[in-house]
């Protein structure tokens, strides 16, 4: 299984679980996200971070048991 | 120390815990944060303390705060771990969580270093790169109602990758300022100039005076307090540093990496083993960098590489240098200066302070 949550403003959305074999890149993550009505305006804007670890590479390569989390724009402070 | 507070900050507890940790009354618990062997009790000479206070704008009753705290735990201690180990500083920095009414505080931070110099510098870049990676959600509160700040917000580096909407990125404040710094996360605290020594590369024929001048001006900015590094190339393996028989040779001989390490100084040899000039130079720029926190890391020779470079002559002019060279330093012997394309700007090779000042100004 591959957990796929949305942070932040996003939270609403519920977490997604996918598996693995759906899912070997974040190619693949991307044309399942892209289904998602409620996502098609946060995507454009949202970073992926892999086990705690901001991805920016869409080739980047998943395996079960990863820990997907999608951060739309900050302001700390 | 990273804390997360629910709801407003107790300003003047906070401070007070903080300097506590500067008398040295509080020791490090050792959870949230790397070791602190550089800070030592009443060596603090200055504490800079930043307080956010939620201002009242826009008809909000207060702000509200989401956080991701793995990741801003990651980014917190890669920031003390830099700090620490560079500066001999100590980071502190207390958030938010949920709903902060305005004229409460929803953020302080903290540096607390030996010499307020170091301090100022870490704080403004440190408060920078909070605001622009630290993984925290901002929301109005406007009658009773939680709206996000989206305006306000910043995308994270990498953002828009599972999208092919290109055309979406830019509608946010964020975006614009994002993709002008490209560096994937955290690496963009290593991209932050405080810590990045500035890289100026020296090439030119044997007997140009590129030794002389690479020494003088290492000696001109040792003596104005900038540490710098010198990587030098030989391309015919010639330099002997070792002698034959003595405990330090037999030591290189038989491993992979000997290190000797003296009262006054350390020396690393590494076998190249497979690796090429080039990933042996970008091994050992990692390490210096490492090592003693430098401002300037001179490189002589390896033409190949990108970085500005300086290019020594004296006598005529190489054709062959013009296309690696960001400027050239002659002197009065050079007959053919004319050569030189207008744009590429020549410096005098015996005014040192001209040539200081020059790759002090560089901007890449």
């Amino acid at each position: 299984m591959i957990k796929v949550e949305f942070l932040g403003p996003m939270s609403e959305i519920e977490p997604k679980e996918l598996k693995a074999s759906e899912v070997a890149t974040l190619g693949d993550l991307k044309a399942i996200l892209q289904l998602d009505s409620r996502l098609h305006t946060w995507l454009p804007i949202s970073a992926v971070a892999v086990n705690d670890e901001l991805i920016d590479d869409v080739g980047f390569t998943l395996k079960s048991g990863d820990k997907i989390a999608l951060l739309p724009p900050v302001c700390g402070g | 120390m990273l804390e997360i507070y629910q709801g407003s900050l107790p300003t003047q507890e906070i401070y007070a815990k903080w300097e506590a940790f500067a008398k040295g009354e509080i020791k490090d618990q050792g959870k949230q944060h790397t070791s602190f062997e550089n800070l030592e009790r009443f060596k603090n000479g200055a504490l800079c303390v930043f307080t956010g206070i939620v201002r009242a704008e826009g008809g909000i009753s207060a702000l509200s705060f989401d956080i991701y705290e793995p990741l801003l735990k990651k980014w917190f201690e890669e920031w003390q771990r830099r700090a620490n180990e560079e500066f001999g500083a100590m980071i502190f920095m207390t958030h938010s969580l949920g709903d902060v009414p305005c004229g409460e505080s929803s953020y302080m931070c903290a540096i607390l270093s030996p010499k307020r110099r170091a301090a100022l510098e870490i704080y403004e870049e440190f408060i920078e790169d909070f605001k622009a990676n630290a993984p925290i959600w901002k929301y109005d509160v406007i009658e009773g109602k939680r709206i996000y700040a989206k305006e306000r917000s910043k995308a994270l580096n990498g953002s828009g990758i599972l999208s092919d909407a290109q055309s979406e990125r830019g509608t946010t404040q964020a975006d614009s300022k994002i993709f002008q710094n490209l560096a994937s996360y955290p690496q963009s605290l290593a991209k932050s100039p405080l810590f990045m020594p500035k890289i100026f590369a020296f090439s030119g024929k044997s007997n140009s005076g590129k030794t002389t001048l690479i020494c003088k001006l290492a000696q001109y900015f040792e003596e104005r307090g900038h540490r710098v590094g010198i990587i030098k190339h030989d391309p015919g393996d010639k330099a002997h540093f070792d002698i034959e028989g003595k405990d330090s040779y037999k030591f290189y001989q038989s491993s992979s990496v000997s290190t000797l390490i003296s009262p006054t100084r350390a020396v690393i040899q590494a076998k190249a083993l497979e690796k090429s000039e080039e990933e042996l130079f970008y091994a050992t720029l990692k390490q210096m960098s490492n090592i003693h926190g430098l401002k300037f890391i001179f490189v002589e020779g390896l033409k190949h590489l990108p970085y500005p470079r300086l290019v020594v002559t004296r006598g005529e002019i190489d054709e062959d240098y013009i296309a690696c060279a960001s400027a050239f330093a002659i002197d009065e012997s050079v007959g053919n200066a004319d050569i030189l394309p207008p744009h590429l700007p020549t410096l005098n090779l015996n005014n040192i302070e001209q040539i200081a000042e020059f790759i002090t100004q560089y901007q890449v």
